[in-house]
């Protein structure tokens, strides 16, 4: 007898072939029957011919904390995604040693963009080392995680606080090479690693303190463990960008490793950078290596306020080092005609960060702490005109107003080019990815992308078919990664399956939420079109009924080497 | 398989301690040190803009400007 047999479906099985009628039969967590399945089973679903596919797999996640008090990260796994990559960009949260716990939290929660109350409260260490990290986020696991090593927290272990100052000696590499290793084969999928990053502190992350020789040491590790590389490149600049993907083709046919980069993002500022970089990757390519960027579906929208240091401030040291402030010196500091004027001459005269084209005079009103109706939804340049004031004045006395609780929304800055997109994201050379799940939550959603491909992308600009885009968010995904029986539905393959009503699929609206610990808010997207997911044959998430208490997820297997 | 490719922009990655003389020095070394220096600077402002300015051993370092967009 089956454990679950959902019948009636139309049946895309992320191999890209074509959908066609039928049913899937699951047995123990796994597939054992694609097509017309007979037999008993102790549950019957009815697709009610919605499309059955393989569930998402999202390769950009920063779910590593999230993932220690929520094991179901969500809402991703309502949007469809049942294996989460997480530990992308030199972090993870493991291996780490007790005594740079407050080091890594401050560095993790500068580039993630993570509420320090949420983060501490939410957070309870009981690990050291990658294989304890597991332990204690497995028993939790509503979705699979397929965990990247971070290089930052590779080199920090082997070097202590050095690795923030130096390069490596080769006994220290070798020491990296063999901790590598046992994260390998404690579970990690690979390693991820960081040409951008910065810290709290403002200074580069420990992985970019590493001599061309460790990145190579390290990869050769990975050849031998079939563990894949993920690194996030200069993504904002043409030359630099081609320069990197030459380093990672290298690197990729040497050692025999599939890399990856994220994002590849399409730059108002810079409108030719995808295609130079795709024709760069082509090229490669036909040359034996194999290197993914990864694109975003979502367009860049972003939300900034005067609590915290934020990526909207990046380029704007002043505002940056305004945002650090204990909140009453903050205050005081706002209130200073000398600091409020250098304040506004610094955004007169501030350089885009990252490609972004960003004009605070278009940002709006957002989310107030104390909703005034006069200016919720309300472009600051309009009403800077309106009071006569600068544009950055405008928002600091706004801001002070709502004791620094305001919310700005900038929207559509970046990768709004849709027509191009859509051009972009069918390409074959080209992954679904970069969407940062878990990270950035006071700035922006990061979810739903799976749903904008399908709403967007397939009945919007009809820009691949169904097939293909499944295929793209499934299969392609396990077989970058080296997933073992995971992206298809197939017999033997665990059976992680996402029930969706091709029609109706999408991401909902961006909507402020309360549901981090310490009742911290962040913003987050509903699913729509999504009616069931299953976690290795347990239901994990239906419309009608929310989440599931079903914790079946688990530490996905990579393929050996 | 040919992995001889022809780089976008030629560039090189510092070695460690580097710093802008000690490049200069060994990539352009029969320009005049300041000249030198600041030529490698001018092709090379994704380095000298940076929030803290400092050259890691992971950084791409161009060591021609860039090419001319195709009309």
């Amino acid at each position: 007898m089956l454990d679950l047999v959902i019948r009636n479906g139309l049946i895309c099985d992320g191999s890209g072939a074509p959908a066609y009628r039928g049913d899937v039969g699951v047995r123990d967590g796994r597939i054992v029957a694609v097509g017309e399945v007979s037999g008993e089973a102790r549950e019957t679903v009815d697709a009610g011919g919605r499309v059955i596919a393989p569930g998402f797999i999202d390769p950009h996640t920063h779910y590593d904390a999230q993932l220690v008090w929520d094991g179901l990260a969500q809402p991703s796994l309502e949007h469809g995604v049942t294996t989460v990559m997480p530990g992308n960009c030199s972090l993870s949260l493991a291996p780490l040693r007790a005594e740079h716990r407050d080091l890594l939290g401050a560095t993790f929660r500068k580039i993630e963009e993570m509420p320090k109350n949420a983060f501490d409260a939410g957070l309870t260490w009981t690990w050291e080392s990658f294989a304890d990290y597991l332990a204690a986020i497995r028993a939790g696991l509503g979705v699979n995680v397929a965990p990247l090593v971070g290089h930052s927290l590779v080199r920090l272990w082997v070097m202590g606080l050095d690795a923030r100052e130096r390069a490596a000696t080769d006994a220290e590499i070798a020491e990296m090479q063999r901790l590598l290793a046992e994260c390998l084969d404690a579970g990690a999928v690979g390693m991820s690693g960081s040409w951008v990053d910065i810290d709290h502190e403002l200074r580069p992350v420990p992985a970019r303190l590493a001599e061309p020789k460790e990145l190579d040491a390290l990869c050769a590790t990975l050849g031998e463990k079939g563990g894949i590389l993920q690194i996030v490149p200069e993504f904002w600049d043409a030359d630099l960008l081609c320069a990197r993907i030459d380093l990672l083709a290298d690197l990729s046919r040497k050692h025999k490793i599939a890399t990856t980069f994220s994002p590849l993002f399409d730059s108002n500022a810079a409108p030719e950078l995808v295609g130079i970089a795709l024709d760069r990757v082509r090229l490669q390519t036909a040359h034996g290596a194999r290197v993914v960027p990864q694109m975003q579906t979502r367009p860049i929208d972003l939300s900034f306020d005067l609590g915290a240091p934020m990526s909207t401030f990046a380029t704007l040291p002043g505002w940056w080092a305004m945002t650090l402030l204990p909140h009453a010196e903050k205050l005081a500091q706002l209130r200073d005609p000398e600091r409020r004027a250098a304040l506004a001459a610094e955004m007169d005269h501030f350089m885009m960060p990252i490609g972004l084209q960003i004009d605070f005079a278009d940002s709006y009103v957002k989310r107030m702490g104390t909703p005034d109706p006069a200016l919720i939804g309300r472009r600051v340049g309009d009403i800077a005109a309106e009071r006569g004031c600068h544009i950055a004045e405008a928002i600091i006395d706004i801001a002070l107003a709502d004791d620094l609780a305001t919310s700005f929304g900038l929207d559509a800055i970046g990768h709004n080019d849709d027509a191009k997109i859509a051009t972009m994201l069918a390409d074959p050379l080209i992954g679904i990815g970069a969407g940062d799940g878990g990270a950035h939550v006071t700035n922006f959603a990061t979810y739903g992308d799976t749903g904008y491909l399908f709403s967007r992308y397939v009945r919007g600009f009809d820009a691949m078919p169904l097939e293909t885009a499944v295929r793209k968010l499934t299969h392609d995904v396990a077989q970058l990664w080296g997933l073992r029986q995971r992206g298809l539905l197939r017999p033997g393959y665990a059976a992680d399956v996402v029930v969706f009503d091709a029609e109706t699929i999408d991401r909902g609206p961006e909507i402020p939420v309360e549901d981090l610990p310490a009742d911290g808010f962040r913003y987050i997207r509903r699913a729509s079109g999504v009616d069931r997911v299953f976690v290795n044959g347990a239901l994990a998430y239906s419309q009608d009924a929310g989440y599931a208490s079903a914790r079946a997820g688990v530490i996905a297997e990579r393929i050996a080497a | 398989m040919s992995t001889n490719l022809a780089p976008i922009r030629r560039f090189i990655q510092p070695e460690s301690g580097d710093d802008w003389p000690a490049i200069a020095a060994r990539v352009l070394p029969d320009e005049p040190a300041e000249a030198a220096i600041e030529q490698l600077k001018s092709w090379n402002l994704h380095l000298v803009f940076r929030p803290v300015s400092v050259i890691t051993p992971s950084d791409i370092v161009f060591v021609e400007p860039p090419r001319a967009v195709a009309a």
